[in-house]
């Protein structure tokens, strides 16, 4: 029984000292990519060009003027969904002059990460599927009024569940730190 | 030895066509030689290095608690892979990040940790290793690249995701417009699939009925002749 747990214990340490190492060598580059990648969708998001430097509380980042990008995670049907929002306020005398399309809200999603069944689930990946981007702009009620896609019930049930748990993040965070108009 | 631990692992018992393992990956990554060659790359390398591991680590592996430890090899290598490839290769990884994380619990890099690299040398391990990944490249090239060519009408499409910019100019234009785009779906991967396991098969039944044939006359003419 001694025997077993140490040939456990060295072979589970063996590995973790490889793994250890191997993410000290590879974070730079991990975090340089993911980062690269998440400026090339804020851009396509905001359809104009970022600010050099963006600065994140709590995940959220932006303004009342701008919009609010917001990276966000939600359950899906194998594991998390991780998403990249852009949030944009409308302001309420705009929406009452718009009667037709009031909406005080937009929101736009775009999955960075999933683990959603291949083929089934993925048409939450941009690179797959105009799906996500043709939703672009979407007030939150029409999010919530969307029709399930069949056999991707869950996958679908967390795009609706992120639209309105984002909405709630952000009104937190306005509370938290008030617009400066 | 080293010549038959090889062959059979591509060929004979090959994980695709013979033992029908990994078909999951096997059927979804294959819509594209540079898709395909990236997860044989992985696959490759995960079996590689858990083989040798295991071989090196079997007298020290309890017999108990072998599985286990299999996986948590297998396990290792495989983050080793996802790493390696999040850092150096981004693009290519967010396209088969999935298939490269459920390598993991491909049943061919388990089974030839149990039934061989556990019980034998570290020498016939790796080349068992090698013949193994050998095997599953060319399953996974050969689909790919039937695929690419009906369902794309292209061959080494967006290789510069795997290979760097050198790779952008390999692209060849076989057919304009794709000749058959249900190939690149998963339903057109399955009958693909089987016409080439179907293929490989009866290839194989007429290469064993020529030499059963020829071992029978050369027992015919021994009996004539006696």
């Amino acid at each position: 029984m001694l025997k077993t747990l140490a040939a456990l214990a060295l072979i589970g340490a063996a590995c973790g000292f490889l793994l250890f190492a191997l993410n000290d060598i590879t974070r730079g580059d991990i975090e340089k990519n993911r980062t690269k990648k998440a400026r090339e969708i804020m851009t396509e998001l905001l359809k104009q060009p970022l600010p050099d430097e963006i600065l994140w509380v709590d995940d959220i980042s932006g303004d009342c003027q701008l919009g609010y990008f917001i990276k966000h995670a939600e359950n899906g049907y194998s594991g998390s969904i991780n998403f990249f929002a852009l949030y944009q306020p409308i302001p309420s005398t705009q929406a009452t002059l718009n009667k037709g399309a009031a909406k005080s809200e937009q929101l736009s999603l775009r999955v960075t990460r999933h683990q959603e069944t291949p083929g089934i689930g993925d048409f939450i990946d941009h690179n797959r599927d105009s799906y996500l981007p043709d939703l672009d702009q979407q007030s939150i009620a029409q999010w919530q009024n969307l029709d399930n896609i069949t056999g991707a019930t869950i996958t679908h049930r967390a795009i609706k569940k992120a639209a309105l748990n984002i909405q709630t993040r952000v009104r937190y965070h306005n509370e938290k730190y008030p617009c400066v108009e | 030895m080293s010549n038959n631990d090889f062959s059979r692992g591509a060929i004979e018992n090959n994980p695709a066509w013979a033992q029908l393992l990994g078909l999951c990956p096997l059927l979804a990554v294959s819509n594209s030689i540079a898709n395909a060659l990236g997860l044989a790359l992985a696959s490759g390398f995960v079996l590689l290095g858990a083989n040798t591991s295991i071989s090196l680590l079997r007298k020290i592996i309890p017999d108990v608690a072998r599985l286990p430890c299999f996986v948590l090899i297998i396990a290792t290598f495989t983050t080793v892979a996802v790493m390696v490839l999040e850092a150096y290769a981004f693009d290519l990884f967010t396209r088969i990040a999935l298939f490269i994380q459920i390598i993991v619990t491909n049943c061919m890099i388990l089974g030839r940790a149990e039934a061989f690299a556990s019980r034998q040398p570290v020498a016939r391990a790796i080349i068992d290793a090698l013949g193994t990944a050998t095997g599953f490249a060319i399953a996974l090239l050969v689909l790919g690249a039937v695929r690419e060519v009906l369902g794309n009408g292209t061959l080494f499409a967006e290789m510069d995701l795997l290979v760097g910019a050198i790779g952008a100019d390999w692209q060849l234009t076989i057919f304009t417009s794709a000749p058959l785009p249900l190939a690149l779906y998963p339903p057109g991967a399955f009958l693909l699939a089987g016409l080439l396991f179907a293929g490989v098969k009866a290839i194989t039944a007429k290469q064993e009925g020529a030499q059963n044939n020829t071992a029978n006359e050369a027992s015919l003419n021994s009996n004539n002749a006696n």
